[in-house]
């Protein structure tokens, strides 16, 4: 296979990563906007492993995804507690905190980051993706993901179900931070140089977007959407300056078309948008239902 | 010193409070956030130093800045709120966003990737106050700013238009039985949003000398922190966090480290979101229920 | 699992096309005469995008140069341009795409450190030369040898004599710092201003600190004035540098402002962000767009008629000679086009440029030095009627 090949591979491959462990927190109905810090603990977990200590990669990877998970349980614990917005901001703050922290601690390099790092093989990011959708497969047909889906539908009602919400949040942010962080840990080895600045909001952004535009409601979705913007630069680099307008108004046509992404079913009860938009407009916002979104 | 530089702060708070009650705005009559409301300053700040270049006054520049923040915001509107379903709350967030990478696009590829020089007002004008000295620029900002917040409170309190907006925000189902066209109150509020964020991006841009187009996510941020910190949909709030917010990252600035200028912030906000979640001054908890 | 089928074929789908998508076959040259590409890596969006549009004009002109006068031994040149976006980590498939698919012979770019320090350590891992026009952060090649080049010389090693010697024939006594705290090439700047000062006995008498993005400055610039020093030395990239000495004006500061050679090889940037606030300003400079050396002035002449600008760009005159370096060794060492044994002429190009001695082009003398920086002329600028001028007689 050709190197050019194999980059691409690589790179889709630590994207869907990323999609996916995503898609864990998110399937508990919970956004979090801070998700590239975890992506920052793994990678730096495992780059002062592998350089420092010279440990294999697979090994710094489970520590890797051990740390994250740690951080991730944290987060996990205080999402209950918060609706949408207040949620995304503090998961935002946490992002920023983490890269602060990296770029004032010399040991990994401050601002300058780490250099180096190498290791990150096909046969690493597609068997770690494999054990991810095992994973998710058996997680969509139990109990647990029935839990998950009942908190994201209505908390309240999950609670007084008798599920022990606290402990299954804390579950499901911790598998989540743990994926994202061994996407990290492989990112590092594939960049071969990790900064603090590269695991800021945009990244946290790109990481929201691949679930988003894939459809949050099934985790293939969130594969295909990841898959899907990894491409696009690649397949549209004959835009040149007018890329970023294109990407931006992909979004915008796709958000007013397919609000619930490529995947997915298009609304929970009856009739398509343009039918509900014309019952919509009729009542003149009389009925303004919305989803919950706890 | 401490007095120079107390003024320094409420300065930089007087332009975060005209974008966070832009986006307030919104808050209050959708229950939705408008991210591209960053970029609507920046594109009306590029519009507002352009003008000036060519020699035209600065009441011009500042009206056309406005006008530019109105219209952006009304197409912000209708591309990413009005025809995007609400029962996704990420949605129109995703779509704002997209906009506001179009506007950041639009102004490289139009003007180049460069800041872009804010020139000077009033230069001549230099008010030594005995505590602090204020020049004409900073004259300029501080003026505008408390006219536009002044104006706002009274428009919002006195006026039958002020009132329906208060109205949609406080009860959407009943304003609209009772008749109030709901729809066309929506639009008034974000070209008011618009309007308040295109004066606030062409204030700051006399503030830092300049406007990178890159700005945008940077001024959507800080108005974020300002609403949460002010409490959502309140106007009274948001003017006080603003200048909270802004004396506070000055300060920091001065007597500590630049380093710590945002982590602070983020610490006061995340500190008062878990324990008091309306924010300082927030309403009632039923806006925070629906975002 | 109907769904998951389907997405999976999606995923196979979107793989296939991507991992093959535009595999022309390399050396697709005219009849006739065979064909080198070179590869450039530009950022048509961030804050760097000026400096890299500069940069594909350079290398454009370079080739549309050597084209004229026939090519390299009758076959011609062609740049790829690849894109990055302003993201480094797409940088890490861009550079195996002009390895690979494109079969390039050397690459040219980019010119932020940041780009840089994955583009060419990627590029290195890859064998294939990679010259940035302008990378100067310290360390930036420091995963990218033997293949990573830059043609900037880091601050440190090109500033120190220049500002040293400027600090002494002004007689300045007292010093204030103000660095971008967020970024590692200005707190490098920091530390160097800070050697300076005390190499030379000047008092330091106030520092300060910002974090790039927005800020006012307004409150360094009040703890600053209180200190009221003689010189005020910024470790800023040019636009925030721009926006202090506005700042500073604006509050009545009478100091003098000194910057490193990366103030005035951000072009036009600093004094467009600062106006007239800059006049005056000293800054290190490593490139002369007026230089008087007789292979550069005659070179510089034929770009300002043919551009139609009356100064050339510090990263166009760069990229110039970056791609000429990589033509001359290709014709010294008669490699052979359409990509024929490409590792074998990679290699030769690398050891080409890493044994190359004073090479003289449009940017004046350049000699790579063990870590891949350049050494650079070190000279003196200054401020006048709104830009650098060279201090000609100050070196």
């Amino acid at each position: 296979m050709s190197p050019y090949a194999e980059a691409v591979l690589l790179q889709v491959g630590i994207n869907v990563l990323l999609a996916l462990g995503y898609w864990i927190a998110v399937s508990t109905g919970k956004y979090s906007f801070g998700h590239a810090a975890f992506m920052a603990i793994g990678a730096y977990a495992a780059s002062m492993l592998t350089l420092n200590f010279a440990w294999p990669l697979p090994v710094a990877m489970l520590v890797a995804a051990v740390v994250a998970a740690v951080a991730g349980a944290v987060i996990g614990w205080m999402a209950l507690r918060l609706s949408l917005l207040y949620l995304a901001i503090i998961t935002f703050i946490f992002g920023q905190l983490v890269e602060l922290l990296f770029a004032q601690w010399d040991y990994v390099g401050g601002a300058t980051g780490m250099i180096g790092m190498t290791g990150t093989t096909l046969t690493l990011v597609y068997s770690s993706i494999a054990v991810v959708v095992v994973y998710l497969v058996l997680l969509t047909r139990s109990r647990l993901g029935l839990a998950y889906a009942a908190i994201r539908e209505d908390e309240r009602a999950a609670t007084a179900s008798g599920l022990r919400i606290t402990r299954i949040a804390v579950g499901a942010f911790a598998a989540s931070a743990a994926v994202t962080g061994v996407a990290g840990a492989l990112a590092a080895h594939q960049l071969m140089i990790i900064t603090p600045s590269l695991f800021g909001p945009q990244q946290a952004l790109l990481i929201i977007l691949y679930c988003v535009l894939g459809g949050v409601q099934y985790f293939w979705g969130a594969a295909v959407g990841a898959i899907v913007l990894s491409v696009l630069p690649i397949w549209f680099e004959w835009l040149n300056d007018w890329y970023m307008i294109v990407y931006g108004l992909l979004f915008v046509v796709l958000m007013i078309v397919r609000p619930q992404g490529l995947i997915g079913r298009s609304e929970r009860s009856g009739g398509g948008p343009l039918l509900r938009r014309l019952r919509r407009d009729g009542a003149v916002a009389v009925e303004r239902e919305r989803e919950p979104v706890g | 010193m401490l007095g120079q530089q107390l003024f320094n702060g409420v300065l930089l708070g007087a332009t975060f409070a005209l974008v966070a009650l832009g986006f307030n705005l919104v808050v209050g009559a959708m229950d939705r956030l408008n991210f591209a409301l960053g970029e609507t300053a920046m594109v009306s700040a590029v519009v507002g130093a352009v003008l000036m270049e060519t020699g035209l006054p600065f009441a011009v520049a500042f009206l056309a800045a406005i006008a530019t923040g109105g219209l952006l915001a009304v197409i912000v509107y209708v591309a990413s709120f009005r025809y995007v379903s609400d029962r996704f709350p990420t949605a129109s967030i995703l779509s704002s966003l997209g906009m506001g990478l179009v506007l950041t696009a639009v102004v490289v590829k139009v003007f180049g990737s460069d800041q872009r020089s804010v020139p000077d007002v009033l230069a001549g004008v230099d008010l030594d106050l005995g505590l602090f000295r204020v020049s004409g620029a900073q004259l300029v900002i501080i003026v505008l700013a408390a006219l536009m917040t002044v104006g706002l409170y009274v428009f919002l309190d006195r006026t039958v238009w002020g009132t329906a907006i208060r109205g949609v925000s406080d009860d959407p189902t009943m304003v609209a039985l009772l008749g109030v066209p709901v729809q066309r109150v929506i639009l008034l509020t974000f070209t008011l949003s618009g309007v308040l964020a295109g004066a606030a991006g062409l204030l700051t841009g006399l503030a830092y000398h300049s406007v990178s187009p890159f700005d945008g996510f940077t001024s959507t941020l800080t108005a974020l922190m300002v609403i949460v910190l002010g409490g959502l949909g309140s106007v009274t709030g948001g003017v006080i966090a603003a200048l909270v917010i802004g004396v506070l990252q000055t300060l920091t600035v001065a007597y500590l480290s630049a380093t710590l200028r945002d982590l602070i912030v983020f610490v006061l906000v995340g500190i008062v979101l878990l324990v008091r979640p309306q924010g300082l001054f927030g309403r009632n908890a039923g806006v925070l229920e629906r975002v | 699992m109907l769904r998951g089928g389907r997405a999976a074929v999606v995923l196979a789908a979107a793989l296939a096309l991507t991992a093959c998508g535009g595999g022309g076959e390399p050396g697709g040259g005219e009849p006739g005469g065979g064909v080198y590409r070179i590869g450039v890596v530009t950022s048509s969006t961030g804050p760097f995008a000026a400096n890299h549009t500069t940069m594909v004009a350079g290398a454009e002109y370079a080739v549309k140069v050597l084209n004229e006068n026939g090519g390299i031994n009758g076959n011609k040149v062609e740049l790829v341009t690849v894109d990055g976006q302003n993201n480094p980590t797409s940088l890490a498939t861009l550079i195996p795409q002009l390895a690979t698919r494109d079969q390039v012979y050397a690459i040219v770019g980019p010119v932020d450190s940041a780009g840089c320090e994955i583009a060419c350590a990627t590029a290195n891992k890859l064998e294939v030369p990679i010259v940035s026009p302008g990378a100067g952060r310290p360390g930036v090649l420091a995963n990218s040898r033997p293949y990573g080049f830059t043609l900037a010389q880091p601050d440190a090693a090109n500033s120190t004599a220049v500002l040293s010697k400027a600090i002494r024939d002004l007689g300045f006594t007292t010093a204030a710092i103000i660095t971008d705290e967020a970024n590692a090439t200005t707190k490098a700047q920091a530390d160097l201003f800070t050697q300076i000062f005390a190499d030379t006995g000047v008092q330091v008498v106030q520092r300060a600190t910002f974090a790039s993005g927005d800020s006012s400055f307004a409150s360094q610039i009040t703890s600053i004035a209180a200190a009221d020093p003689d010189v005020l030395a910024l470790a800023a990239g040019p636009d925030d540098a721009g926006r202090i000495a506005r700042e500073a004006r604006s509050q009545k500061l009478r100091a003098t402002f000194l910057g490193t050679g990366a103030l005035q090889s951000g072009g036009s940037a600093y004094v467009a962000a600062g106006g007239e606030a800059t006049e005056g300003t000293i800054a290190a400079a490593q490139y002369d767009p007026h230089s008087s050396n007789p292979v550069a002035a005659p070179l510089l002449e034929k770009a300002q008629a043919d551009t139609g600008q009356a100064d050339i760009p510090l990263n166009f005159a760069y990229a110039f000679d970056a791609v000429n370096m990589v033509a001359t060794l290709i014709k010294e060492k008669n490699l052979a086009p359409d990509g024929t044994d490409i590792a074998n002429a990679r290699r030769q190009i690398q050891e080409g440029l890493n044994a190359m001695d004073r090479y003289v082009g449009m940017a004046d003398v350049t000699t790579f030095a063990e870590d891949g920086t350049a050494e650079r002329p070190q000279l003196r600028s200054v401020v006048q009627g709104g830009k650098f001028v060279i201090d000609k007689s100050a070196s």
